[in-house]
């Protein structure tokens, strides 16, 4: 999972195309997306939706589950989704949470008490991933928002540590200029650089950059290719290809690759 | 019940009104209504029966597909009853 787009969950327009841009998850949202008076009308307009079709990876992003998001994950359970993504994320949000769905779950860390908690978010059952709410924790944490995203810098290395250890998906926040390629491109190359598994969008239009800079390259194909084949015939731990030093860390990065490459294909 | 409505114009969606009335009328005006009014009236009368109203409903319809059409009509009915 590489690039998550997030699809404003009252435009029939958006939602019925959602499925051809691209990205390796879909997030329909009923949270900021959509307006208070239309909370009714989105609710109903994806629940019919979501009867009629059948698509891997499609998440909802729930209201406050104190408020509307209850009744939200009791009209959404039985349909085929993967699952929700949840607002204000924190221990005492998940635990009610999981009272109403054993659904997958991808709490978004968007307040300084869940920048601190994070582990114990996400060490809750079902957990898929962890997504930065980039927006909202600058808010909380009364700054404001930069290019270059250095107020988020802590929170976005803590994000990585905690996900990598708790083997689940690691989702960096929406770049949300829509008109800038160029920053969007320097902020995903270092979202990748940094280890988060995929970054998330608010716009169609930002998928295929997101994959491309995700997709593994030829390069790293062709190492990777020839590592895992190095390996199946040395029996010692530690070998050479290219006359590059290979032992166990870059074997293991060598799957990870190469199980990219599949995950890619699928899409 | 009153009056209420749900959706909107724009392109794939379709509004809809529904009205107090003792009788059915169903309204429809649509970009596609030559080829589809007869299928966008058919999800208007099942989705009433579904929810056992009989009442007046407009339908400004902007190309949308069947289930947004149930589903606005099921918001407008849902408002009409509840606000």
């Amino acid at each position: 999972m590489s690039s998550y787009l997030f699809v404003p969950g009252n435009n029939p327009g958006m939602v019925q195309s959602a499925q051809v841009f691209g990205a390796s998850g879909i997030i329909y949202d009923l949270e900021d997306a959509v307006s208070i008076k239309d909370k009714d009308s989105a609710r109903d307009l994806l629940k019919e939706y979501l009867k009629t079709t059948m698509f891997e990876n499609v998440y909802i992003r729930i209201n406050d589950i104190f408020e509307l998001g209850k009744e939200e994950i009791n009209t959404f359970d039985h349909l085929a989704i993967s699952g929700y993504v949840v607002p204000k994320a924190s221990v005492n949000v998940m635990n009610e949470v999981k009272k109403y769905t054993n659904k997958l779950l991808i709490p978004i860390i968007e307040t300084p008490e869940a920048v601190l908690t994070m582990k114990e978010i996400g060490e809750f059952e079902n957990v898929s991933g962890m997504l930065l709410g980039g927006e909202d924790l600058a808010t909380n944490i009364d700054v404001v928002r930069t290019e270059d995203d250095i107020e988020l810098l802590y929170a976005r290395h803590k994000l990585v540590m905690v996900c990598a250890y708790l083997g689940v998906d690691s989702i960096d926040t929406p770049f949300t200029d829509t008109d800038n390629d160029e920053t969007l491109e320097e902020s995903v190359k270092y979202s990748k650089a940094i280890g988060m598994s995929a970054r998330s969008s608010i716009h169609p239009n930002q998928i295929p950059i997101i994959n491309e800079i995700y997709k593994p390259t030829l390069e790293e194909i062709e190492f990777a290719t020839k590592v895992i084949k190095a390996a199946e015939i040395n029996d010692s731990g530690v070998f050479s290809v290219d006359g590059k030093m290979v032992d166990l860390p870059v074997i293991i990065r060598a799957k990870n690759i190469l199980k990219k490459v599949k995950d890619y294909a699928k899409v | 019940m009153k009056t209420s409505q749900a959706g909107t114009i724009e392109s794939n969606d379709t509004l809809i009104i529904v009205s107090p009335s003792d009788k059915l009328i169903v309204e429809i005006s649509s970009i596609v209504f030559d080829k589809f009014g007869d299928a966008i009236k058919s999800v208007i009368l099942e989705t009433l029966k579904e929810h056992d109203v009989v009442c007046k409903v407009v339908v400004q319809d902007k190309g949308a597909y069947d289930y947004t059409i149930k589903a606005r009509l099921t918001t407008a009915l849902r408002r009409a009853h509840n606000e």
